[in-house]
């Protein structure tokens, strides 16, 4: 099943009126030869004319305002991918050695995803990560990453609520435990570390369906449709995908939103507004396949029926980090 | 002027016992021997006594204090507001001089402007290797939201502030620093300008100075030009972080002098894309802003979400052509001090030109061998910290002291790209009143011209801001530092 | 014209009008006071700070109602935001932000009111008594009205400075009226309160020459407090400030009269109507004291609403 329709519902409510609210969100799935988004609609209540653009790194971002006063604001946002499978490479790249020889030219192309960044800072508590990757005996660009994903996968625990979004690569390091968003910054750091290129990649994990044994993304990462992962850049090969937390390889389960440095980069809603009220967010991700088994459209377009209610696996509604 | 023959002052005057030293002095050739065009002025000056002076300098004082012409400093938690010390005494540039300077400066923005159109868009000088990418990516200024952006008219560097200097070993004139985010200064300018005409009539009416009163018309006319919606009923505003800000007085000043609206962010509104200000009526449209606000702090939703100076969704309105900026987003990546050193062979390479006026030699900190050599002669060298201005973030190596120098070491191995080094240059030297001694003495100056780029051609301000380090022997003319300033004339005519 | 701009220009009116009403109440009652005997000095010099509306922030700062903590409280004190220096300031503060606004003549006419009250040194004043420095700020006001009125464009932005200035005025002269009333005839009875008195209430309002012009007896309470709310044309009467206001609001909105273009009109209009057709025996026979205390809510709601019309952007 490579396609699937998902349903992100933002919500902010206020203790008090707030009013001129400008917002920006990153939610629109990416299209590239892996992956199709066949339609996206964003809605806002209130309602508000969105516009869309694209950024630095190519992402999709929908702006919009609301000025008059308001104690509530939701935004809908409804996609319908389609994820091809891709090869990865198995073995290949340049070797470790080959790649320093490198290191000027990839400086010179890939500054941004080399250097250190609010999130992934180069701290010398994640040096010992990058000898022990380095001691893979294939000594290969692609096996150094490959080997850093999974000592990170294995050496961190995934733990909902361990740290929240601003929460720096010294407190997952120190406790040991993280989030999604935190395993790729740090597998970022690894690698960038070393010398290879690397880009944060934010987006959504789809569930598998309960006949393949077990349902893995509750094992795995807490239930949570939205995810983070990172690509490595491996001269010869390009940009490979690694997901330390799921710590399986990437493909069709993986929908991707967005690339950046880091999480900063690829916030998926961030606004500001006027007003002394608190605000309490809430975030809702539902996920359906969009074919049954024999391969038919499960999702009829109507023009504002409600969702209809999946016949098979069960829809992934929870609250979501933000 | 050719009629006035010079002289000698009477004895006792201000000028006894004034040493030329071993600095270019641009009033006198050698003690008591004026330079040709400044002899009218030493014989008006020389007549004064210290009484006469005196007065002079109080009525200067109460004018500037009376309009309130300060600038606002921070200590101890409070805002203190100073009068930035006025010198009496005004530095004279030649027609000659100022040729010169004139076209090295046009010379300059236009290289700049086309800098700017590069990096935001195809980034041809990178990928010909004339400057590092990684130079440009590793800056904080430089703006990725601005990448792809086509901005009004293709101007990015509207008011130019060029810092330049005179070596004291050859009388050159050589550039210091480019200021193109947010110069000020430029109403001091204008308002030496007065306050010297009132303080000396009669030395003013013997020269023929060339005017700078003309400078907010000039500007407004390029404000103007940059609607986009074209038109007469152009909006422009001048976009302020507010009353305590230091050049407030200056913001204000400006948007009297062009007629337009002083607005703070918060008169201002985004809708959907299109920039209003908050009137009595309702809300109106406007098209251009005359920013000077950071552009970290400009829009809360693209950059700081912290400020609160700022418009939020202003980018989006810009990123959409429905508002234009003065100057443009993103362009402290080209005054960046490491920039800078780059900055004759950009010359060369957009215009195929060579550099009419020349830099201060430069050390790149991000050069491991400009780096050893700059950690070996830290003593003799001034070091910089590329995106700071205003005299911060920097130490004078002969002045410095062992545990300044110990810190600094550390900074520069620490982020070597964030520094860069220059040689000491003894500046030039202009006659300031020294209050200690009711005398006047030789004093070190600088001078920033203000350059207006239309997007075909420069219009420069005659003379500019000459900045003077009243401390004996200082080489810092920033206002924040014990620096003043004088009036710059330049001669209309040759002298 | 930016809401921002009008807005300060209000305040500036208003605070200017705060700063010379304290100053001459404050040099009224001063004299007066200290002269009189048999009360407590409580009971004397209390109700030049209940006419300030400052009863509650006074005893923050004092323990004792007296001549000195008096004239520092109202004249100096940083701690009370409406003391005549902090006016002041807030008028240059104001004023500050609307350079590019105002006259060049204005500003330089303001900023020189400020630079002479930091001179002043309280120590000395104190002293010497507030004669002095109350002459010094009545003058100040009054060549700030000439300056502005000589100088500025006679636009919105005029209009809404004239709207701060007769909107203060209104109140402070309500309050006076109030104040006094209660306190010399509820009080003491109309028999024991002497003429001397209630030529105080006069002058403390600026009304004491234009009464004996226009009653030449001796002076009544019940005629002082119509001099000071009905009087048509008296200038510190309530009914000459609500006229002003109305003319000003009117100018603004472009409204013909007989009709409102919004709640600060309408409540303005409304009050007027009420100053136009009352008799004072009326007014009596209502009860004056709540007569006084619903004038002076109506100047707040109408401060409120004004604001609301032309100041806070929301929208629509």
């Amino acid at each position: 099943m490579n396609r699937y329709k998902i349903h992100h519902v933002t919500e902010f409510t206020y203790d008090g009126t707030v009013s001129e609210s400008f917002n920006e969100v990153r939610l629109r799935p990416l299209d590239d030869d892996r992956q199709s988004c066949l339609r996206f609609r964003l809605l806002t209540r209130p309602l508000a004319p969105v516009a869309a653009r694209t950024d630095y790194y190519g992402n999709w971002v929908h702006q919009f305002n609301v000025l008059a006063g308001h104690r509530h604001l939701r935004v809908d946002a409804e996609s319908v991918v389609m994820v091809q499978p891709v090869e990865l490479p198995a073995a290949g790249g340049v070797s470790l050695t080959q790649l320093d020889a490198m290191k000027d030219d990839l400086e010179d192309e890939f500054y941004e995803y080399l250097a250190p960044t609010r999130y992934v800072p180069h701290l010398e508590a994640a040096r010992k990560l990058v000898q022990d990757a380095e001691r893979e005996p294939a000594g290969s660009t692609l096996a150094f990453a490959q080997t850093a994903s999974s000592l990170v996968h294995t050496r961190f625990r995934y733990e909902k609520g361990a740290t929240h979004v601003h929460s720096s690569m010294e407190d997952s390091l120190s406790s040991g435990a993280g989030v999604c968003q935190d395993f790729a910054h740090l597998l970022l750091a690894v690698v960038r570390m070393r010398g290879l290129p690397g880009r944060y990649v934010s987006g959504y994990l789809m569930p598998r369906k309960a006949s393949e044994g077990g349902n893995s993304m509750e094992e795995v990462i807490g239930g949570q449709a939205s995810h983070a992962w990172m690509e490595v850049h491996v001269p010869e090969l390009g940009w490979v995908p690694l997901d330390p937390t799921f710590g399986r390889p990437v493909g069709i389960q993986h929908v991707r939103i967005a690339y950046g440095r880091d999480y900063g980069d690829v916030t998926p809603v961030r606004g500001v507004y006027k007003g002394h009220a608190g605000q309490h967010l809430s975030v809702d991700v539902l996920v359906l396949p969009a074919l049954n088994e024999e391969g038919h459209e499960l999702l009829v377009e109507t023009a504002a029926g409600p969702v209809e209610p999946p016949p098979e696996s069960v829809p992934q509604q929870q609250q979501q980090q933000q | 002027m050719n009629q006035l023959q010079p002289s000698p002052a009477p004895a006792n005057n201000l000028f006894e016992a004034y040493e030329t030293g071993a600095f270019y002095d641009e009033m006198f050739e050698q003690p008591s021997v004026p330079r040709s065009h400044y002899a009218p002025l030493f014989q008006v000056i020389g007549r004064l006594d210290q009484q006469q002076y005196q007065q002079r300098r109080e009525l200067a004082d109460l004018a500037f204090l009376i309009q309130g012409i300060t600038f606002t400093v921070y200590s101890d938690g409070h805002n203190t507001e100073r009068l930035f010390p006025f010198d009496l005494v005004p530095r004279i540039l030649t027609r000659a001089e100022w040729d010169l300077i004139e076209r090295g400066l046009a010379q300059r923005v236009i290289t700049l402007n086309l800098f700017l159109q590069d990096i935001y868009g195809p980034q041809r000088a990178l990928k010909d290797r004339i400057v590092p990418r990684s130079l440009i990516f590793s800056s904080p200024q430089f703006r990725r939201e601005m990448m792809g952006l086509k901005v009004p008219r293709g101007i990015h560097t509207h008011i130019s502030g060029i810092d330049l200097i005179r070596d004291s070993a050859t009388g050159e004139f050589l550039v210091l620093e480019d200021n193109v985010r947010t110069p000020s200064g430029v109403s001091y300018v204008l308002e030496n300008r007065l306050v010297l005409m009132h303080a000396f009539p009669r030395a003013f009416s013997q020269y023929a100075v060339l005017p700078v009163d003309h400078y907010p018309v000039e500007l407004a006319s390029i404000l103007r030009s940059l609607s986009p919606r074209g038109g007469a009923d152009t909006v422009a505003v001048l976009l302020t972080p507010g009353i305590f800000n230091s050049a407030y007085f200056e913001h204000s000043f400006l948007a009297q002098q062009m007629g337009i609206e002083l607005v703070e962010g918060r008169d201002l509104v985004v809708d959907s894309g299109i920039v209003f200000m908050k009137t009595i009526a309702g809300l109106k449209r406007v098209d251009v802003i005359y920013r000077r606000i950071d552009d970290e702090f400009l829009d809360p939703l693209a950059f700081n979400p912290d400020s609160v100076l700022g418009v939020p969704g202003l980018m989006q309105a810009y990123r959409e052509g429905n508002v234009a900026l003065v100057n443009a987003i993103g362009n402290g990546i080209a005054d960046d001090k490491a920039v800078y050193a780059y900055l004759p062979e950009l010359i060369r390479y957009y215009l195929g030109e060579d550099p009419i006026l020349r830099n201060v030699d430069t050390y790149l900190c991000s050069k491991p061998d400009h780096l050893a050599y700059v950690l070996d002669h830290l003593e003799e060298l001034v070091v910089k910290a590329v995106g700071e201005s205003g005299g911060y973030g920097m130490l004078m190596g002969p002045a410095s002291t062992a545990a300044g120098r110990h810190e600094f070491r550390r900074r520069l191995l620490a982020n070597p790209r964030n520094y860069i080094a220059q040689p000491v240059i003894g500046l030039s030297r202009v006659p300031a009143f020294d209050e200690t001694t009711n005398r006047f003495a030789g004093r070190h100056v600088d001078l920033r011209p203000y350059c207006l780029f239309d997007g075909e051609k420069v219009v420069i301000v005659p003379g500019g801001l000459t900045r003077v380090a009243l401390r004996p022997g200082s080489l810092v003319v920033n206002s924040s530092q014990g620096g003043g300033s004088k009036d710059t004339w330049v001669l209309r005519g040759d002298a | 014209m930016l809401a921002r701009i009008a807005d300060s220009l209000f305040w500036i009116g208003r605070y200017m009008e705060r700063a010379e009403d304290t100053a001459r109440m404050l040099d009224v009652h001063y004299y007066t006071l200290v002269e009189r005997q048999g009360s407590s000095q409580r009971l004397r010099w209390e109700p030049i700070i209940r006419i300030a509306g400052e009863q509650d922030r006074f005893y923050q700062f004092h323990t004792e109602a007296d001549a000195e903590s008096v004239f520092h409280y109202l004249a100096f004190s940083p701690g009370n935001p409406n003391s005549i220096r902090e006016c002041v300031e807030r008028v240059r503060e104001n004023a500050r932000t609307i350079r590019e606004i105002i006259s060049r003549e204005m500003w330089e006419d303001i900023n020189g009111f400020y630079h002479e009250m930091k001179n002043f040194q309280p120590e000395e004043e104190l002293r010497g008594g507030p004669h002095r420095f109350c002459r010094r700020v009545i003058f100040a006001c009054h060549r700030f009205s000439g300056v502005s009125d000589g100088t500025l464009l006679h636009d919105e932005g005029w209009q809404f400075m004239r709207i701060g200035k007769f909107l203060e005025r209104a109140e402070m002269t309500a309050r006076i009226v109030n104040v006094q009333y209660h306190n010399l005839v509820d009080k003491e009875g109309i028999e024991d309160a002497d003429d001397h008195q209630w030529m105080a209430v006069l002058k403390s309002a600026g009304a004491y020459q234009a009464y004996r012009r226009w009653h030449r007896s001796r002076v009544v309470p019940p005629r002082v407090a119509e001099m000071l709310i009905l009087h048509p044309d008296h200038p510190r009467s309530v009914r000459f400030c609500f006229t002003q206001l109305q003319l000003a609001l009117r100018d603004i909105s472009g409204t013909m009269p007989g009709d409102y273009a919004n709640e600060a009109e309408r409540l303005t209009g409304k009050v007027l109507e009420s100053l136009r057709y009352h008799r004072m025996e009326e007014i009596f026979k209502e009860g004056l004291e709540g007569y006084l205390v619903r004038l002076q809510a109506s100047c707040r709601e109408i401060g409120h609403q004004i604001a609301r019309r032309y100041f806070y952007y929301t929208a629509a």
